[in-house]
């Protein structure tokens, strides 16, 4: 019998998913503090800690700062080191992402995309995670609670391979909170998969040495550029990981999901769990006979341009559905996806769209409007927003 | 030789670091302020008169240490059962946790350790140092000089006329407040100790005041101040003595009383008598000189038992005649507005019977007039030296009344004098460094909780009985719950908050203390900050 055939299904909601990727992960070191809609991920993984069920330190701290400051160091001392958030969390949190950054701390940390305050708001919205970034970190967004298991799994995986911290995205509720079937791989496979973790400059007491060490002008940048170099790195082994993580486990994943957009004229570009009720939408309008596809970005940084102009290049036009805002500009992804088309070939035009912040929900019907809507707009708007009441 | 920019990028390391440690870099330099771990003083220790360790063996109490607690409670306390009972315990006033929630219950505690250690107490010295020491008087001083000079090796002989010491805590104290069974193990524990008792003997009498001067190489003198002190009116004669009640009680008799009594005293004889006499089955007065407001402290607990047990007072009177109608003594008293007695407040009073309670003074007869002006003696109040070589003065004696705690520094005090004369070294009073104010304590650190209270007779059941103790103290169980309220102010007690807070590391740990390393140590202040107890001072390096 093949190891895969001896994966367990079972219905979990997303922040478990999480915590039995990290525990198929042999995380070593967590830190998490609490705050919803994350809770329940460092819940379960202190349950499993406590349990034995998995073999780790659960170090409990007073703020998310201190969270991440532990798993850095733990990442750095040679230990597979695991935190979440969201919201607040995450931006409290903001100094030390870029000092996993740059000390090449290889951390995974999941994000539960919350709405920022004030209003207070604890629903989903991707600013959070978006906000940070060019903190350095790899950020994968998430589309199931399947996709979130498998993704914590490859997280792990890319993160170690480049010495890049990662970020895992996935929705508050729509994924954190609610229940899907969900595949369980055997341990095996998963340790054949993701082999025991090491660090080159991992910290040694018969070698003591400070990490974090000061660099003068005539250095500095050159650490700037390894990072760099190290993130168009992590582009090409994403692509391997999947490639490998497809082969062992059945399931493809890609920078970008492409979906019906063979013979596609119009493409709805999104991330997040959006894309599910996008594609009931476009199923829709398919039927109608209206040629139209969805391109769902998976892997935000290291940002895919090549595939993103591979697959909007020569359509007639684009909408870029951000549940996100940057204000005083627009939608996130949009920009995001502009900037990588500019220049390329047969570029077409893309429209901005706003939708479904701090939670609102995002209906088939609101997806069906905005591609009437872009279809009938003549010039393509920076921010058109979907559904505010003005 | 490499040029200066030569590295390549792709020959850098992963991560920035330095090539060697971090002890490469001493950054102490940087430090303008330093901290300094410094023990301080209590307020509670501050406020002892014998300056009790009271931090520090209630940090031993918390840890369990039960023997190192009594320890330490004897180095300034030789009688931690006595004044566990007696004290008037003027420690608990300015307590820094009475500005939080509620004082310490340090006399409980210190009975505790007390009765805990009081059949384990009483080792010879390990060294005889061959001198001769006489003290002049068994009581409390010469009981608490004996200890201390005893245990620094000297040969101790007290004299006492009575055959047992204690004096007056032996025949006057009543058996309910301070059993004799208590008493009986402290002077057990000084006879194990090796100081040698000559009972019955009157200096002045029996051996000459010369010829013990003679003989020993010095002398202590604490004799007390048991005389009787009475006001002289017209008819005192014809009352009855309180002192006498008291000793009778205590040796067993139970005489008649009943009706209304009176007592005339003017401090904490008074309010016992009153006691005893309530527990004869008597209806006493007493009649006290000064207004309530007045009443001194020490005084104020056996006051309040004595209210509660129902004994009535006639403040700010004094008597001024006393006669004898049909089997009632008539006293005349009035107003006394403490200089001078109010004119026309004269009343007469009827009692079955007026005891007379003042306080005791002392009798100096036996001595030469070279160390005595006009019947007082002449003596330093702390070191107790006199004019006369080798010739000291302990207790009541010099001080007059005064509170079990107050007597047991001045044996203390004298016998620290008496030892550096003894060696030939000069006598330096002991120094208290600084007291840790209420602001020095982070209280975050200390949960609210209420003070313990201690097991005590209902007043009910107090006047019941002549025998019974009527506070019956803690348990270890309830001594550990009071004890772990303290704060342990200026009392580094190894807690290890700097320790854990040092965001350098530079707060080592080291045979189970902090110690700064001061090689590494920015003077961040941090240790300082969360000190829950003021011990670590923040100081200058230099001056600017």
């Amino acid at each position: 019998m093949k190891l895969i055939e001896k994966s367990q299904y079972t219905v979990l909601k997303g922040n478990y998913a999480v915590a039995h990727g990290v525990r198929l992960a042999r995380v070593e070191v967590i830190s998490a503090y609490p705050i919803t809609p994350q809770t329940t991920i460092a819940e379960k993984l202190a349950d499993m800690t406590a349990t034995g069920e998995l073999k780790a330190r659960f170090i409990t701290v007073e703020s998310e700062h201190s969270a991440i400051s532990a798993v850095i160091a733990s990442s750095l001392a040679g230990a597979r080191s695991f935190t979440a958030t969201a919201s607040q969390g995450l931006a409290l949190m903001h100094e030390m992402l870029h000092w996993a950054t740059g000390a090449r701390a290889p951390v995974v940390m999941v994000n539960v995309n919350r709405a920022l305050a004030p209003s207070w708001n604890i629903w989903t919205e991707q600013t959070d995670s978006l906000a940070q970034r060019d903190t350095g970190w790899i950020q994968i967004y998430n589309e199931s609670n399947q996709e979130v298991l498998d993704t914590t799994i490859l997280a792990f995986k890319i993160a170690e391979r480049v010495y890049l911290p990662t970020m895992v995205v996935l929705d508050a509720f729509i994924l954190s909170h609610t229940s899907e079937p969900v595949e369980i791989y055997p341990q095996e496979l998963v340790d054949e998969f993701l082999p025991p973790y090491e660090h080159p400059n991992a910290i040694n007491f018969d070698d003591p040495r400070a990490i974090g060490a000061f660099a003068r002008p005539e250095y500095y940048m050159e650490f700037r550029y390894n990072i760099q170099k190290a993130h168009e790195e992590a582009l090409r082994v994403f692509k391997e990981e999947t490639e490998l993580f497809a082969d062992m486990f059945g399931r493809k994943y890609d920078t970008v999901e492409e979906f019906m957009l063979d013979d596609a004229d119009y493409v709805l570009v999104l991330a997040g769990s959006t894309a599910t009720t996008a594609k009931y939408a476009v199923a829709q309008l398919r039927e109608r006979g209206e040629k139209v596809g969805i391109m769902r970005i998976k892997l935000f940084r290291p940002f895919p341009v090549e595939d993103v102009r591979r697959v909007l290049s020569g359509r007639k036009k684009v909408a870029v559905i951000d549940r996100n805002v940057s204000f005083g500009h627009s939608g996130i992804f949009y920009m995001e996806t502009r900037a990588a088309m500019y220049g390329a070939k047969d570029r077409p035009p893309i429209f901005g769209y706003v939708a479904g912040l701090g939670g609102r929900d995002v209906r088939p019907q609101d997806i069906i409007d905005i591609y009437e809507d872009m279809k009938r707009r003549e010039e393509p708007e920076n921010i058109i927003w979907k559904g505010v009441r003005v | 030789m490499a040029k200066k920019y030569d590295f390549k990028a792709s020959e850098l390391p992963i991560s920035p670091m330095t090539l060697t440690t971090t002890l490469e870099n001493p950054t102490g330099g940087w430090r303008s302020f330093k901290p300094v771990i410094k023990n301080k003083t209590a307020p509670c220790t501050a406020t002892c008169p014998t300056k009790v360790l009271i931090p520090h063996f209630i940090d031993s109490l918390v840890k369990g240490d039960l023997d190192m607690a009594a320890n330490l409670l004897h180095r300034n306390n030789p009688f931690p059962s006595i004044t566990g009972r007696l004290c008037h315990a003027p420690c608990e006033l300015p307590c820094n946790r009475g500005k939080y929630d509620e004082p310490i219950s340090i006399k409980q505690l210190e009975r505790f350790v007390g009765d805990y250690y009081l059949d384990k107490k009483g080792k010879p010295p390990r060294r005889e140092t061959g001198k001769r020491v006489a003290i002049v008087g068994g009581g409390l001083a010469g009981m608490a000089a004996a200890y201390y000079l005893r245990s620094k090796g000297h040969e101790v002989v007290i004299y006492d006329r009575n055959p047992n010491l204690g004096g007056y805590l032996r025949y006057y104290v009543p058996e309910y407040r301070l059993p004799l069974a208590v008493l009986d193990a402290e002077v057990g524990a000084l006879e194990r100790m090796g100081v040698k008792f000559v009972l019955n003997t009157e200096v002045g009498k029996d051996i000459g005041f010369e010829e013990l001067k003679e003989k020993y190489d010095a002398v202590i003198l604490a004799h007390g101040s048991s005389a009787p002190a009475n006001p002289d009116f017209p008819g005192v004669e014809l009352l009855k003595s309180g002192w006498d009640l008291m000793k009778e009680v205590r040796e067993g008799a139970r005489p008649k009383v009943s009706g209304k009594v009176a007592v005339l005293g003017n401090g904490y004889t008074a309010f016992e008598v009153a006691r005893v006499l309530r527990r004869l089955g008597a209806d006493p007065f007493v009649i006290y000189p000064t207004a309530k407001i007045r009443i001194p402290f020490s005084d104020r607990e056996i006051f309040t038992l004595a209210e509660e047990e129902g004994v009535k007072f006639f403040f700010a009177k004094v008597p001024l005649k006393a006669e004898r109608r049909n089997g009632k003594v008539i006293l005349t008293v009035a107003e006394w507005d403490g200089k001078d007695i109010v004119p026309a407040t004269e009343r007469e009073m009827e009692f079955e019977e007026v005891f007379l309670a003042y306080e005791g003074t002392a009798d100096h007869g036996f001595l030469p007039d070279t160390i005595r002006t006009d019947g007082t003696l002449k003596a330093d109040r702390r070191s107790g030296e006199t004019p006369l070589e080798g010739v000291f003065v302990a207790g009541e004696s010099v001080s007059g009344p005064s509170p079990v705690v107050n007597v047991i520094y001045s044996g203390r005090s004298v016998a620290a004098a008496v030892d550096a004369y003894l060696r030939g070294r000069t006598y330096t009073p002991e120094s208290m460094p600084e007291v840790v104010g209420y602001e020095r304590i982070v209280t975050d650190y200390f949960p609210k909780a209420p003070r313990v209270p201690e097991m005590r007779l209902s007043p009910t059941e107090r006047i019941h009985s002549l025998t019974r103790e009527e506070v019956l103290g803690y348990t270890q169980e309830l001594a550990m719950k009071e004890a772990e309220r303290c704060f342990n102010c200026g009392f580094c007690n190894a807690c290890g908050n700097c320790y854990v807070f040092c965001p350098d590391y530079t707060i080592k740990w080291v045979h189970g203390r902090p110690k700064v390393d001061y090689e590494y140590c920015k003077g961040c202040g941090v240790c300082s900050e969360e000190c829950p107890r003021g011990v670590i001072d923040m100081v200058k390096e230099r001056e600017f």
